[in-house]
Formats: structure tokens, C-alpha cells, sequence
């Protein structure tokens, strides 16, 4: 960057000189203040000194905060772990079928967490295939509701999460210091514990955090099958439908603390750097160590295994959707489909992908602009900026719902009931994403490209149409595919919004889950990631090549 | 350039699409098609919602008018109602014990509506001024797994009382919900209490006590838990009980003395988005079918003697059910109970 006049008389007269500018620090100040600042105020205001003596005052509630810690921690354990043998046998071993295992990693993507917990009851809950099945064979009773259910639901749920990002870490260690280490005579688990497991740590342990915090936040799973088991994210729902607002925000608060925490121990990871990265990309040529025989198939077994699970709990929630009632009457049926996917009462399928749609576009828009003005435009506040742009990321899902509803329920701006809240809710949830992403996007084209364009007569208009954005396009969609399969299948953040008129599909799935209609659960779930396929393809269709969405 | 040329078309092409797409969906979401003003009612459901979509798609079809339905359990019903009395969201409130519909009623959020298909209700079943009018019954049963029973106490008699249940060899046999949170358990215990007094129905939950084998959250519980042999007797809603029993779980019910009861209840929002539709959905509600439709798949009975009994229901005028149950008055003594009950053990 080049040396500019500093100041902020400097800054201000330079924006009031560049009109169109101005609008956009304006509009982006208006949005985030009304949007990220005024409901965390409004939350703590609510949540009073009353409140938060009755929270402390209760041991239930702090029952739940403790079950709440107990159980993030030991599913982001074992999330993390799964994600990181089945990342480590896809990089490192020579077993077969590596795409298919990718494949596998990334088809829970297109289905809301909550479908997890749905598949988990139809296998394994009191009525489930596999209890039924040991129940007449064995005369064993299986019943795993509470922690263990929720364990192994959430483990299942979040381990792609983990593998994705070990997989990103994996990926650029350089088997340079690999084979460097084997020539010094490392070999098998001393090569892996003492260099492959060292420079992965730091992504390993963003990978757990990251676990950690959707765990944390997570609202349907716990409700499906947590029982008796009580967490925070459970409580603040029932606080909500109790009409205790000042409750829910105190615990809204307090899930809030450790999601900041995580968030801030990642930046201090990130910011000091792996290994991984000082090494750079790996050099051509050069064959990675990879593991032996034996150990191949130990690795072989434990991705089938965990592949097998993942594959059982898709065909299961697919048999209920086209059956009358399957296991009682299999029946090939479309009703459950015509009932509650293409229905004209039960738009819950096409509710989600328009809104999802209008979220994840504005939330793109948005972040393009906010990253524009951040990286390249001078005004004062751009720190509080920022940091209020990429605060709801760090954010529970539960929280952000629970702090617009709060915030806009009552009082000067009522938007409850609206779609606009839901649309909002979602894109506040993205758009940190993108920002980031873009930001550095930016970053890396240089300023002298465009003021080499604007020496060559082109207005700032032109520049940017011209030459930033083209450089920006695979950032852009990119971001705005992640942002709709997000949206798609969003529960926590928005269970609170809903309305008649606005119920979502992962919301349908999880009242139809949790009243024990699972038949319309699972025609929803299937409506929902046809929905979501059928949009990836179309976009695919006008991108073709220039995005990566079926890349695994 | 030819490559941003491409880009750029299909950067338009996008978002061509996506602009019709979203113009067409709000046009249709606020009924442009469909020909003249196709008419639509928003209902809370707080009874089942494939009961509830059995009941609209019959009003559907004969009326036209077409639904959106959002199912919520009582108490968040209650607080949505509430909650949007400034911009009310639904038309129409149904199912629910009446209690909730009295809250509602009492914060002015409900409109007044005596439908001509009312007469034939009774007195206690209806609100006097027409905010809320009752569509089914429901009392409490004692509901037991009859294999385990057998296993355990072989061929001696069901409970018939709930005072039958303080016999010390039901220890850890009996499910009841927690009334701190489930309406079905508070329902039994506030009926004690107008049956028995106050003192004596705290007494009685204290002896009871030891013989319970867990208190769950939810009504319906005990009753599941009970037809999987975890436990021998649930305490639950005789609905709830016979739904799963003809689900092929072994359940006897016995409905004791002293068993209070629940009236389902039906309500118009007041200032909802059609209100006219509202009272329509009302006189249909009222009429027969939709009440054998309800009555039929949830066993509760209907508060109209022209619906019959459903097949393998249970007359609640043949039991010994506590007919007296002042529904107002325990929904008026409802946190005081609830907090002499927390402090038990």
C-alpha cells in the first residue's frame, strides 16, 4: 500500500469529495448499527439484574450450561478426531476409492444438521429400525437418548466440518519435511506423531473450536434427542415460548461468551501462522510418505464404517419419504411428497430456497461492498466497521434469532412477521463469510493495477466493473454457493422467525420430527436437498467451469 | 475480453432468474394467481398438525379458502398470540386446553364469536361471551402395560384410585410428567386439589413420590415410556393412551375418581388477516365431521353428544371422572401450586 495523508479531516473531506462513496460508508454504518449493534444492545438491556440473579439462583440453569460444555467438548472431540483419520486415510494412504469417500464427506452439507437428528430416531430411536431389530432378536433395549444419542449425532453432524478443514491443512503440508524426516530416519508412527501430526495441530485444533462452537449453538439436535438432557441453546427456547425474554437473554449472553473466546483463541491461531503455510504448496515431483498395508486397510474399514453410517442415515430418511409408513406399510408412495412439499399450504420447501435465494445475493452484494470501501476507501470508524461486519460469525445461530426477535418484536422498528427478518437473520449469518474472503480478494489486486486504469482514462466506475470485479468473480460465487446451501438448511438462527406465512423446510422437519410425524420429516428433508441440488446445477449450468461446486 | 464478455451475460442471465423468480413467489405469495382473490386463513395449531391438515384440506374443499398452518405447543401459542397483538399474524387458534385460551382471552388478544353451530355445547365447555368455544374432552387416565403388570403383580386388580397408586410395591413403576412444565400433569394435580384441598393433594404427591420412577417434561411421555416396559403405569391424557395402545402396545386404562379433564378449545384471533374466514373455519369446526375426523384419530371426545364415541374410545360420562373440574380456577392457581410442588422432597 502506498503512503497516503492521514487523519481524519483528511479522510472525511476525501469522502465528502467522492459522493457515491460517501453513500455506501453510510448505508453499510446504517445497516450494521441497526442490525448487529442495536439488537446485542437491546439483548442487554433485556436481560436485567433480575434475570441474571434467577439464572444463578436456579440450578437447573446451570445444569444445563454444564451439560452444555460437556457435551460440545466431547462431540467436537470425536468429531475432530473422525475428521481427521478419515482426511488423513484420503491424503495419506493408497486405499481405493478416494473419490467416493470425498463424495461422502460432502453430501451432509446439503442437509440441515437436524436431519442428522431425524435419521439418528428413525434408525436408532425407541421406534427405530435398529432398536426394533435388537429388540425382537436380542431382546435388548436400546435407548440413547440424552448424552449418548446426542453425542453420536453430533459427532456425525459436525465431523465433515472437521474434515474440511483438516483437509485444507493436509492439503498444503509439503512432504518436503516429510521425507526429510524419513531420511533421518523417521518411519511410520514416529514420522506421523512427531511432523504430520505437529504441522497439522493448529488447523486440527481450529478444526475442534469450530466444532466446538456449531455444538455449542446447536438447538435441534439436542431437542430431538436430548431427553432429559438439557442444554443452554433448549433453555433459551423454552424462555422464549414462556415469554421470558429477559431469561432467554441471559443465557443468550452466556452462550455468546465462549463462542467469542473460541473465536478469539482462532485469531490468535491463525494469525500466528502454521507450519503448513511458511512451507508452501507442495512441490512437484515429490511423492508423499505415504502409510503401509496394514495400516491402508485399518483406514480402508474405518472410512467405509463411518461412510456406511453416513449412507444408512441419507437411505433411511429417503425410504420414509416414498413409503406409507416404513417398516409398518412399505408401500411405494409420492403422497408424503405431494402433501408437504408441493403443496400450496405447505410452501416450507419454496419459502426456504426464494428466501435463501435473496439472502445469499444480498449477502454477497453486501460483502463486495463492505470489502470495497474497507480495503480501498479511507474514513474514519472503519475499525468499528469491521469488527461489527464480522461479529455475527462469531455469533450462536440461537443468539442472533433470539436478539432480533428481541429486538424487533416491540419498540420503534417492528419487523416481526416479516420475511425480511428472516432474509436478514440469514444474511448476517453469511455475509461475515464472504466479507472475509473478498477483503483478502481485494487485498491481493493491487491498487496500482486500478490507478494504472484510471491513468488511462477510465472512470472509477469503469475500473471496477472492468478490472476488479472480473478478478473477483470466482470469490463472489463461490461465496454466494456457500452462503444459499447455508441458508437452505439454517434451523437455530431462524426458529424463532418463523411465521405461518414463512415457515422454513428445516423448521417443518423439525416440528414433523418432533411430534413423530416422520414420514412428512423426511419428505421435507428430501424436498429440501432436491431443492438445493436442482439450484446447484442450474448455476452450474451458467458457470459451468469457472465454479467449483461438485469439486471434492 | 471475449471472457468477460461470457461472464458478464451469464452474471445477467443469473440474475434474470433470480429476479422473476422472487417477483413470481411474492406475487404468488400474495395471490395474484390463482384467479380472483383466492382467500387464505392462518391458523396456529396447537393440536397435531396432520390432524389439523386432515380437518383444513376438507374446509379447503368445500369453501375454497385456502390455509397456512404453523403448529406450536400451547405455551408458545400463547406468547405468539401475545406477542403480535400490535400486527396479529393468525386468524384462527385451534386446539389447546381451554385454560390458554382464557389467558388470551383475559389479555383482550381473542375475538368474540358465538357460532350458530355452538347451541349444543355445553355451559362449561364454551366461554360465556363466545372468545373461546371447547371441541373436544380429554381426563386423565391411569394407563398400565398390562404384560409387565402380569409379569410383576400377576393377577392382581388394576389401580382404580390414585390413592391405589401410594401402595409401596409400585416403587419405580409409575411415569407422571412434571406439572412444572407439562399442562396433562398439571391438569391431574389441580384437579386433587379441588377434589381434596390443597393439603391433602401436596400430601398425596409426596407420598407418591418414591414410587415414581421419573417425572418427565413432556404429557405425553409416561405413557410411551410405559408401553416400552421401562416403567408398569403411566399417568397421562386417555387420548394419549388409547392412540397408543391401538399403535399395538398392551395399555389398560383405568379414568379414576378425582381425574381432572382437558376441553380442547377453538379461538379467532382478534384483528387477524381475515377474520371473515375465521368465523367460517369456526362453524365448520363446529359442525360433525370435522369432529369425528379429530376425535376418530386422537381418542379425545368430542364436547358434542352428535359425534359418536370413535371405535375403541372411551365414554367419558361412563367413568368416574371429576365432572366438576373448574378449569378457570386452576388455570388462576396455577403458579402457586406449581411452586408449592417445587418444593416438595
Amino acid at each position: 500500500m502506498m503512503k497516503e495523508k492521514k487523519g481524519i479531516g483528511e479522510s472525511i473531506n476525501r469522502l465528502f469529495k467522492d459522493p457515491s462513496s460517501l453513500v455506501l460508508v453510510l448505508t453499510s454504518f446504517a445497516f450494521l448499527i441497526l442490525f448487529v449493534i442495536y439488537p446485542l444492545i437491546v439483548v442487554v438491556f433485556t436481560s436485567g439484574f433480575d434475570n441474571w440473579a434467577t439464572f444463578f439462583s436456579k440450578p437447573r440453569y446451570g445444569k444445563a450450561l454444564l451439560n452444555t460444555v460437556v457435551s460440545s467438548s466431547l462431540s467436537a472431540l470425536t468429531a475432530t478426531v473422525i475428521g481427521f483419520i478419515y482426511a488423513y486415510a484420503i491424503h495419506y494412504s493408497n486405499i481405493r476409492g478416494k473419490k467416493f469417500f470425498r463424495f461422502i464427506a460432502f453430501i451432509p452439507l446439503l442437509a440441515p444438521s437436524v436431519m442428522s437428528g431425524l435419521a439418528f430416531l428413525l434408525l436408532f430411536g425407541r421406534g427405530g429400525m435398529i432398536s426394533q431389530w435388537l429388540n425382537t432378536n436380542f431382546n435388548f433395549e436400546l435407548d440413547l437418548y440424552g448424552l449418548p444419542g446426542l453425542w453420536i449425532v453430533q459427532t456425525i453432524s459436525y465431523f465433515p466440518l472437521a474434515y474440511m478443514t483438516i483437509t485444507g491443512v493436509l492439503r498444503s503440508i509439503s512432504p518436503n519435511l516429510e521425507i526429510a524426516a524419513q531420511n533421518l530416519g523417521a518411519r511410520g508412527f514416529k514420522l506421523f506423531r512427531t511432523i504430520t501430526f505437529k504441522l497439522a495441530l493448529p488447523g486440527v485444533i481450529n478444526a475442534f473450536l469450530l466444532v466446538a462452537i456449531n455444538c455449542f449453538a446447536d438447538f435441534g439436535n439436542p431437542k430431538l434427542i436430548g431427553g432429559n438432557y438439557t442444554l443452554l441453546a433448549v433453555e433459551i427456547y423454552g424462555e422464549i415460548i414462556n415469554n421470558e425474554a429477559g431469561l432467554a437473554s441471559v443465557m443468550g449472553i452466556i452462550l455468546v461468551i465462549p463462542a467469542l473466546i473460541v473465536f478469539w483463541v482462532q485469531n490468535k491461531i491463525l494469525s500466528k501462522g502454521s507450519y503448513s503455510t511458511i512451507t508452501g504448496k507442495p512441490v512437484s515431483g515429490l511423492k508423499r510418505i505415504t502409510t503401509s498395508k496394514k495400516t491402508d486397510a485399518l483406514l480402508f474399514t474405518f472410512n467405509s464404517l463411518i461412510s456406511l453410517f453416513i449412507i444408512s442415515m441419507f437411505a433411511i430418511t429417503i425410504l420414509f419419504a416414498f413409503t406409507r409408513n416404513f417398516g409398518r406399510d412399505n408401500t411405494f408412495t409420492l403422497d408424503h411428497i405431494m402433501k408437504v412439499v408441493f403443496s400450496s399450504s405447505s410452501p416450507a420447501v419454496l419459502n426456504s430456497l426464494v428466501l435463501s435465494l435473496i439472502s445469499a445475493v444480498l449477502a454477497v452484494a453486501f460483502a463486495l461492498v463492505l470489502a470495497y470501501i474497507v480495503v480501498r476507501k479511507p474514513f474514519p470508524g472503519k475499525r468499528i466497521l469491521d469488527f461489527s461486519a464480522v461479529l455475527p460469525i462469531a455469533l450462536p445461530g440461537t443468539f442472533v434469532g433470539l436478539a432480533l426477535i428481541v429486538a424487533f418484536s416491540k419498540g420503534p422498528i417492528v419487523l416481526q412477521g416479516s420475511a425480511a427478518l428472516i432474509v436478514i437473520a440469514m444474511l448476517l449469518k453469511q455475509m461475515p463469510v464472504g466479507y472475509r474472503g473478498l477483503t483478502a480478494s481485494f487485498k491481493q489486486v493491487d491498487k496500482s493495477i486500478e490507478e494504472a486504469a484510471t491513468n488511462l482514462g477510465a472512470n472509477s466506475r469503469k475500473t471496477l466493473t472492468t478490472i476488479v470485479f472480473p478478478m473477483l468473480q470466482k470469490t463472489v460465487v463461490a461465496n454466494f454457493v456457500y452462503a444459499f446451501m447455508k441458508n437452505m438448511n439454517t434451523l437455530s438462527t431462524i426458529i424463532f422467525l418463523i411465521t405461518p406465512k414463512w415457515v422454513v423446510a428445516a423448521v417443518s422437519i423439525f416440528n414433523y420430527a418432533e411430534t413423530g410425524t416422520y414420514y412428512w420429516a423426511a419428505a421435507v428433508a428430501v424436498g429440501l436437498m432436491g431443492a438445493t441440488l436442482g439450484t446447484l446445477g442450474v448455476i452450474k449450468l451458467i458457470f459451468r467451469s469457472k465454479v467449483k461446486i461438485f469439486d471434492f | 475480453m471475449a471472457r468477460n464478455k461470457k461472464s458478464s451475460s451469464s452474471v445477467i442471465i443469473l440474475s434474470v432468474i433470480v429476479v422473476v423468480l422472487v417477483a413470481g413467489f411474492f406475487m404468488y405469495k400474495s395471490g395474484v394467481f390463482g384467479g380472483k382473490e383466492k382467500q387464505k386463513i392462518t391458523v396456529y395449531s396447537i393440536f397435531q398438525e396432520e390432524e389439523a391438515r386432515k380437518i383444513l384440506d376438507k374446509f379447503k374443499a368445500e369453501t375454497g379458502i385456502d390455509y397456512d398452518i404453523l403448529r406450536l405447543p400451547s405455551g408458545e401459542a400463547v406468547s405468539r398470540v401475545q406477542n403480535e397483538m400490535g400486527n396479529p399474524q393468525a386468524d384462527f387458534l385451534m386446539g389447546g386446553p381451554a385454560d390458554s385460551h382464557q389467558v388470551l382471552k383475559e389479555a383482550g388478544s381473542l375475538e368474540s364469536y358465538v357460532s350458530p353451530n355452538a347451541s349444543d355445547i355445553p355451559d362449561g365447555l364454551k366461554d360465556k361471551d363466545g372468545f373461546w368455544t371447547g371441541f373436544y374432552l380429554n381426563p386423565i387416565a391411569i394407563g398400565v402395560n398390562e404384560e409387565r403388570w402380569k409379569e410383576k403383580y400377576g393377577s392382581d386388580p388394576y389401580p382404580e384410585t390414585f390413592k391405589d397408586l401410594l401402595d409401596p410395591k409400585f416403587k419405580g413403576e409409575i411415569g407422571m410428567s412434571d406439572p412444572a412444565t407439562s399442562g396433562t400433569a398439571y391438569t391431574a394435580v389441580a384437579s386433587l386439589a379441588q377434589v381434596w384441598g390443597e393439603d391433602e393433594m401436596l400430601n398425596y404427591i409426596k407420598q407418591l413420590l418414591p414410587n415414581l420412577k421419573e417425572r418427565p417434561k413432556s404429557g405425553i411421555e409416561p405413557i410411551q415410556k410405559a408401553a416400552k416396559g421401562e416403567y408398569t403405569i403411566g399417568v397421562t391424557f386417555l387420548g394419549d393412551q388409547l392412540k397408543i395402545k391401538y399403535q399395538g402396545n398392551p395399555i389398560v386404562s383405568v379414568v379414576p375418581e378425582a381425574a381432572g379433564f382437558e376441553v380442547g378449545a377453538l379461538s379467532i384471533v382478534k384483528g387477524g388477516p381475515n377474520t371473515e374466514a375465521a368465523k367460517k373455519l369456526m362453524d365448520y369446526m363446529l359442525t360433525n365431521e370435522p369432529g369425528q375426523l379429530y376425535t376418530q384419530s386422537a381418542y379425545a371426545v368430542s364436547v358434542k353428544a352428535s359425534v359418536p364415541i370413535p371405535d375403541g374410545g372411551i365414554d367419558i360420562k361412563t367413568t368416574k371422572y371429576n365432572s366438576a373440574y373448574d378449569l378457570l380456577k386452576a388455570a388462576s392457581q396455577r403458579k402457586d401450586l406449581q411452586s408449592a410442588l417445587k418444593d416438595l422432597k
